[in-house]
């Protein structure tokens, strides 16, 4: 019984030691050098983390990643909620925004994630990163509901495939529409998807369930109200 | 019993204290991120503290500008306007120093969609008919912001006729 339970009991504390080792010495340069009581602004001052998820979790607004190129990569309060899960997109009233002259509130998320919301109330998100973008659009596809198209050959698709453009990075554009039937309005989101895993893409969602492309548009009932506030990306 | 508590006791410490710190661990930022977030493209405003500090007006960048404006490259220029509210048949005008690649004419009163290539020597200004409104105004010195605008779902919005989706793509291609 005893020869049996040698090995598991083994394991046990290979695992358990190996462990307690790894939080030790993480702990080690805190317990050598603990930090001094120091007024909140000093506590607060920006400094260079590490380029890790764990990181992000545990930085402070202000505190930057390093690229390589030199530039620093900022986080705001709000990226360091979205790398904790506990971001809430319907709220940005606390975002930091800047007014344009025409009433446009320009919404810094993050770095990677910026919103421009026009007076008419459309809005349009540019995000520059894929890990915004699929934070992003998790949120949108528990909110809205995803609009099929119909294709020449009659086939629904989720999708249309889009040429790429001039420029080999990642780029994504979340466009919110405000249409109307004269009676109904509802929200009609446009994602444009530029080199995220090499594919072009063009995706659309609705507040409404069980929409088609066509019916969204001036083919169906649903006609766009409001301004046309296109962002085209384009490069020289 | 008391092996089954311990054999348990140790899964619970592998996996309550190992696997997030593996998750955890993998990079914030992805190469490709490092490299969507260095390169700037117009549309990556605003300029303002806390964000990527990106200087606008190095002598190089002023050269660049300098460079681009002064280098004699072709415009297209696609424009729908809506002519409800025109006389019957109404054309835009002035136009002579442009190549029309594509126009379509919506019935006497309908839309009219012009698509037009600018020449490097100067801008063309051509005279809208009175009465009319610009639904659309793309106009962009590369052919594929026209071609993507084209076969997107926005541009269905205004036209919504196949064979004149196919006959704009085909004069597109024909650049």
């Amino acid at each position: 019984m005893n020869r049996a339970f040698a090995p598991l009991l083994m394991a046990f504390l290979t695992v358990f030691s190996i462990n307690l080792y790894a939080q030790t010495s993480n702990e080690t340069p805190e317990i050598k050098q603990p930090e001094p009581i120091q007024p909140e602004s000093k506590q607060s001052e920006p400094k260079q983390i590490e380029n890790k998820i764990s990181a992000v979790k545990n930085a402070n607004p202000g505190d930057y990643i390093l690229l390589p190129s030199g530039k620093k990569y900022v986080l705001t309060k709000e990226e360091i909620a979205i790398a904790k899960g506990e971001f809430n997109y319907e709220n940005l009233s606390g975002v930091e925004t800047t007014v344009e002259s025409d009433g446009t509130e320009i919404k810094t998320i993050s770095q990677g994630h910026i919103a421009y919301i026009y007076p008419d109330g459309q809005s349009t998100h540019i995000l520059k990163t894929s890990i915004s973008f699929t934070a992003y659009m998790r949120y949108v596809k528990e909110t809205y509901f995803l609009a099929q198209y119909i294709d020449y050959f009659e086939v629904p698709n989720e999708y249309m495939e889009i040429d790429p453009p001039g420029f080999t990075v990642f780029r994504s554009s979340v466009q919110y529409q405000i249409l109307s039937d004269g009676i109904d309005d509802m929200q009609a989101l446009t994602i444009t998807i530029y080199n995220y895993d090499n594919i072009n893409r063009m995706v659309k969602y609705c507040s409404k369930p069980d929409m088609i492309w066509g019916y969204i548009s001036e083919r169906g009932a649903y006609k766009p109200v409001g301004e046309s506030h296109q962002i085209e990306f384009d490069i020289e | 019993m008391k092996k089954i508590f311990f054999a348990l006791a140790a899964m619970l410490v592998f996996s309550v204290n190992f696997l997030p710190a593996q998750d955890d661990d993998q990079p914030y930022l992805s190469e490709d991120d490092i490299k969507a977030l260095e390169l700037v493209l117009p549309i990556d405003v605003p300029d303002k503290p806390g964000q990527i500090n990106e200087p606008r007006e190095t002598a190089e960048a002023i050269q660049t500008e300098i460079g681009r404006l002064n280098s004699q490259r072709k415009l297209y220029q696609l424009i729908i306007l809506d002519r409800m509210n025109c006389e019957p048949n109404a054309d835009i005008g002035d136009v002579n120093k442009a190549n029309i690649l594509f126009k379509f004419a919506h019935s006497e009163k309908g839309y009219l969609l012009v698509l037009y290539e600018v020449p490097a020597n100067g801008p063309v200004f051509p005279v809208f008919p009175k009465g009319s409104f610009i639904i659309l105004n793309l106009m962009t010195n590369r052919i594929n912001t026209i071609k993507e605008y084209v076969n997107s779902s926005q541009f269905r919005k205004f036209i919504t006729i196949e064979s004149v989706i196919a006959d704009l793509n085909g004069a597109l291609d024909r650049l």
